[in-house]
């Protein structure tokens, strides 16, 4: 079938071409200074500072959301977080947040948490003594 | 020390267990053999060998299933399976949901699922079932070692072989409450994850996993017509798997679409999340090599890539259960299972199978004769086979995408600091490519479906061909022309795609009713590629219109540059019975009403106004919230999806207060309020900082629907009336303290308007419920009376029937009532009721409180003999007073966020897929079941 090896050649041609674009759509994950470096969207993996003030007022804004997170070289920065407070978010440890830097804040659209406990329970529950 | 003797346990289902699975994966080697023997040698003995094989081990797959489920269905909580995915209050409707929640679970539906497609091979396969039997064998042979649980250990390393389900929990986690022998009795279920508690987890499951076990079929046909150097045979049975496996798998990808968007809360059908990325790729090689196998049992063609296809299909299944068990995909996809230490044997897997098929193709693929003339560019072959092709290119650009981590996680072997890379926007990424492969995959089948096999009689054709072609076109364009004003794009790539939709939609009508005539028989394709268009139109208008209706107008618009402003409209805050505005919406929140301890459900009503402001329909949407058994977790939100045949309108509950949310919050939130006491005095006024308010009165009843009133509750319970400065209403608030036994129950009010939480301090109540042993007695026969402290007391008989409103009696009670008569000093007649009830040997009293006049009465022994009764009369004297903490601040508790999306055009992509697949159904029956 030789025309259609002209058109595998051509698929792979494209294939190649997409391959190269991807480099647009792909981002390591970055650390807060790389982040106020290049001032791209990009994924920012860290550990929620559970001892910083986390604020959520719907009343006042409910699509503002701001807490801190340590990225792993351990720069702790404020997020601001463009939707409402995720459920669960005071049990999750990791974090990984898409946005941008603006400033001295990271602002992001996109949060993804990883709560210990969702998929693994690792706590036997016992029963409670009545 | 000598090994502790656990009470409670049934250990037997273990061994049984571990038993069967162990035989279960001997039989199965021994199938693999017995098979390839008999494929080498016709042997009926090795033939029969097999067969018992294949027997012997479906019926251990059976057992570990049924005992499974058996320790599941009567909460066998020392396995660790079943603790996990179980808890006593599991609804026995999400049993089948708890039991595949797990990998192990889920490896067993696989294996079940293979037994019965062997069972049916055995059956249908004839010539072929050696081989054919010999390869299933083999892959149950690796699920069987997926749950087998053996360790090995080579010095320091131990090697793990499978995760049994039957493993115990104490040999699960190192615990101190094992070393107590009754720890059953101490520990309880985990239970189901609550996004899990819906009815689609009980048929998606069962449903893609047969899918995906019966992918391995049409490869198991392709490898044996190459086993046997047979080109052509292998083709039929493999095409009627083919169709089997595409339209169950296609329909199990669908139901999950259809879970995610019903009890999901992202707002859609489909997110490019890898689990879906890898369930959907096999589907689309299973299409592509059915295309393949049409081209090649019409033409001869194409023999060599459908069995490449079949295996690729088959071989992204495996992979995708690599991606989503070995734990590989981490952070970037949001519903893997968790990584059970399986990896290695993943990989093993995959690479056998990758190994197996290869070698085989390579060894006897010049069996395949190349046809000697050329390809027809007027051949239906032609165009399908560039669709096969394109089709093959879309699998390939999604799983390299999705195989981000895995690429990573290769480079991080030589590199260790490698940082790794991720897809930033991976539903962007997805659909910029995949709408391409959608507009050609639209167009092919739009033109190639008038074409025919192997052209001979172009010449003939051409004229009625070109016919077709132009009544689709220019029935394309007009519907295009009339419509796509409506799609909300302005992007040429959208409006392409959309033209080409409809262009399928169109050419495969005309097809459908002029060269078929309406012949359903043979409209398979037709059918499924008209569905494919108009699933197409349905995916550009549920992503493109798509509305989130819940902006709330008084948002900063200014936030921040280079966001738009959709990323900050989202959400609405609702306050209770305050009715807000939104787009043509008037939306109320109006009540929240906790059904089961673990669900809550909120009623939000949706009144649409037209220009005049009058409400021209109105709708209530109820999303709710599953709790999950552990009190520190949120609950899940489900949304509430209010259908009409234009759009769906959808809402969940995206925020709610921390008294709602779980334990850990509401603790944390009421630990930040400052109380204040108060001692207040009735009808006086206390002030605070912001007003002041006045105690208006105080009541031994209650109305609140936390609380559920047990006997002998004391009820302390005042109404508060608040006023602000600079503002004329009057608000009201009714805290509550309630005394039982020993403890008390506070039930706080809260003042929304004002931010006000107050509860009255336990201090208040022991002036009004003093100690039960105080007061003084007396001994009454009917009609005595007595004098206390200036209280004439009548005893005038009894009531056998007593009632009493707090006091749930039971049938094998034995209750009577004393009817007293009380004169005050002040000569108020008072009548009294205290209950005298026997239940089971105990004796209960049931003392009567008159509130107003502060008098408590009971009677705590009934003489039966004499008819006389013992009563304990006590006056209390206490100045009518309460003690109040109130803190100011406070967090309302009737507020909650929502987001509500309009999804115009849903309908369309649910019609759309499910005729696609009603199109491979069509096409299956035909072939299955000849008509």
């Amino acid at each position: 079938m030789n025309k259609f090896n002209i058109i595998a050649a051509i698929l792979l041609v494209v294939g190649v071409a997409i391959f190269f674009s991807l480099s647009k759509d792909v981002s390591t994950y970055a650390s807060f200074s790389e982040a106020s470096e290049n001032h791209h969207r990009v994924k920012v993996a860290g550990i929620l500072a559970k001892d910083k003030e986390m604020y959520y007022n719907p009343q006042e804004n409910p699509n503002y959301f701001s807490f801190f997170l340590r990225d792993p070289k351990g720069e702790e920065r404020k997020v601001v977080l463009l939707q409402g407070k995720p459920q669960d978010f005071d049990r999750s440890e990791q974090v990984v947040v898409t946005g941008e830097m603006k400033g001295d804040e990271f602002i992001a659209n996109e949060v993804l948490l990883k709560c210990p406990s969702k998929y693994k329970d690792e706590e036997i529950y016992v029963k409670k003594q009545i | 020390m000598s090994p502790i003797q656990y009470v409670g346990e049934h250990l037997w289902i273990g061994h049984v267990i571990h038993a069967a699975v162990i035989i279960g994966f001997l039989a199965s080697i021994n199938g693999v053999y017995a098979y390839f023997k008999n494929a080498k040698t016709q042997s009926a003995d090795w033939h029969r060998y097999g067969r018992w094989s294949y027997l012997i081990q479906g019926l251990m797959v059976v057992t570990t299933i049924g005992l499974l489920f058996y320790s599941m269905f009567n909460h066998y909580y020392e396995y660790e399976y079943v603790r996990h995915h179980i808890s006593d209050d599991l609804k026995l409707k999400y049993l089948l949901a708890a039991f595949w929640e797990g990998q192990e679970g889920s490896f067993l539906l696989w294996m079940f699922w293979n037994v019965l497609l062997g069972l049916a091979l055995i059956k249908t396969a004839g010539r072929w079932e050696s081989p054919v039997m010999g390869l299933l064998s083999l892959m149950q042979a690796f699920l069987f070692s997926m749950i087998i649980g053996l360790y090995f250990g080579f010095g320091e390393h131990v090697l793990k072989l499978g995760s049994s389900p039957a493993l115990l929990v104490r040999e699960t986690f190192a615990a101190p409450i094992f070393q107590n022998p009754e720890y059953l009795k101490l520990i309880k279920g985990n239970g189901l994850n609550p996004l899990l508690q819906n009815y689609w987890m009980t048929i998606h499951p069962p449903t893609l996993f047969l899918g995906f076990a019966s992918t391995i079929v049409p490869f198991l046909f392709a490898f044996s017509g190459w086993y046997y150097k047979d080109a052509k045979a292998w083709l039929k049975p493999a095409q009627e798997w083919a169709l089997f496996s595409g339209f169950i798998l296609g329909t199990g990808i669908l139901m999950g679409g259809a879970w995610a968007y019903e009890a999901l809360s992202f707002g859609g059908y489909w997110a490019w999340d890898p689990v879906e990325n890898m369930s959907l790729v096999p589907w689309i090689m299973i299409i592509a090599g059915l295309h393949t196998n049409m081209i090649a049992r019409a033409t001869g063609r194409a023999v060599r890539t459908t069995y490449i296809y079949y295996l690729l299909a088959f071989i992204l299944v495996l992979y995708a259960s690599y991606m989503t068990r070995s734990g590989v995909l981490g952070e970037t996809s949001a519903h893997a299972f968790t990584d059970m230490g399986l990896e290695w044997q993943l990989i093993l897997l995959c690479v056998s199978f990758i190994g197996i098929g290869l070698y085989k193709y390579f060894q006897n693929k010049s069996m395949v004769s190349l046809p000697s003339d050329e390809d027809k560019i007027n051949s239906r072959e032609y165009w399908m086979f560039i669709g096969a092709m394109i089709l093959l290119f879309s699998a390939v650009l999604i799983t390299s995408s999705t195989s981000l981590p895995v690429f990573n996680k290769i480079i991080k072997l030589f590199q260790p600091d490698f940082k790794g890379h991720v897809i930033v926007d991976s539903i962007s990424h997805h659909n910029r490519f995949q709408l391409w492969i959608a507009v050609l995959v639209c167009l092919l089948s739009g033109f190639a479906e008038t074409l025919r096999f192997k052209e001979g009689h172009w010449d003939e054709f051409k004229s009625r061909f070109l016919k077709l072609i132009t009544i689709s076109v220019i029935a394309a364009a007009a519907l295009y022309a009339a419509t796509f004003k409506s799609l909300d794009s302005n992007s040429w790539q959208h409006l392409l795609l959309f033209f080409a939709g409809i262009f399928a939609i169109c050419s495969n009508l005309t097809y459908l009713f002029t060269f078929l005539r309406g012949n359903l028989k043979l409209a398979g394709s037709a059918i499924a590629h008209l569905g494919f268009g108009v699933m197409v139109l349905g995916i550009l208008f549920t992503g493109l219109n798509k509305k989130i209706i819940s902006t709330n107008l008084f948002a900063q618009q200014d936030l921040i540059d280079g966001f738009n402003t959709e990323d900050y409209m989202k959400n609405l805050v609702l306050i209770k019975n305050a009715p807000m505005t939104i787009k043509e919406y008037e939306v109320t929140y109006n009540s929240d009403t906790l059904l089961d301890p673990f669900n809550r459900e909120f009623e939000i009503r949706f009144d649409q106004k037209d220009a005049e402001g009058k409400t021209v329909k109105s709708f209530n949407s109820a999303p709710s919230l599953v709790y999950s058994r552990n009190e520190n977790q949120s609950p899940s939100s489900n949304p509430s999806v209010h259908r009409s045949w234009k759009q769906d309108l959808y809402t969940y509950v995206n925020w709610l207060p921390p008294s709602m949310m779980n334990q850990e919050s509401a603790e944390k939130s009421e630990a930040e309020l400052k109380y204040q006491n108060y001692h207040i005095t009735l009808n006086d006024t206390f002030f605070f900082s912001s007003g002041y308010g006045i105690l208006k009165s105080l009541k031994n009843t209650v109305q609140n629907a936390e609380y559920e009133k047990k006997p002998g509750d004391g009820i302390l319970a005042c109404n508060l009336e608040f006023h602000q400065l600079n503002d004329t209403n009057t608000y009201t608030s009714q805290p509550a303290i309630i005394s039982r036994g020993e403890f008390f129950y506070s039930l706080p009010a809260i003042q929304n308007d004002l931010g006000l939480k107050m509860k009255i301090n336990p201090s208040s109540l022991e002036m009004y419920y003093p100690n039960s042993q105080d007061g003084k007695d007396a001994e009454m026969k009917v009609n005595d009376e007595v004098f206390i402290d200036g209280y004439k007391i009548q005893f005038t008989g009894f009531d056998k029937n007593p009632s009493h409103e707090s006091f749930d009696f039971h049938p094998e009670d034995i209750a009577v009532a004393a009817t007293l008569i009380i004169t005050t000093p002040e000569g108020k007649k008072i009548k009294s009721e205290p209950i005298f009830c026997i239940r089971k040997n105990e004796v209960k009293v049931i003392p009567a409180f008159h509130f107003d006049d502060q008098i408590r009465l009971s009677c705590f022994k009934i003489d039966p003999q004499s008819e006389s009764i013992s009563i304990k009369f006590l006056k209390y004297n206490s100045a009518q007073t309460i003690d109040l903490d109130l803190a100011e601040k406070a967090p309302r508790n009737d507020m909650i966020v929502i987001q509500s999306i309009l999804f115009p055009g849903i309908n369309l992509f649910w019609l759309g897929a499910i005729t696609m697949l009603g199109g491979v159904f069509i096409s299956g029956i035909k072939r299955w079941i000849k008509f």
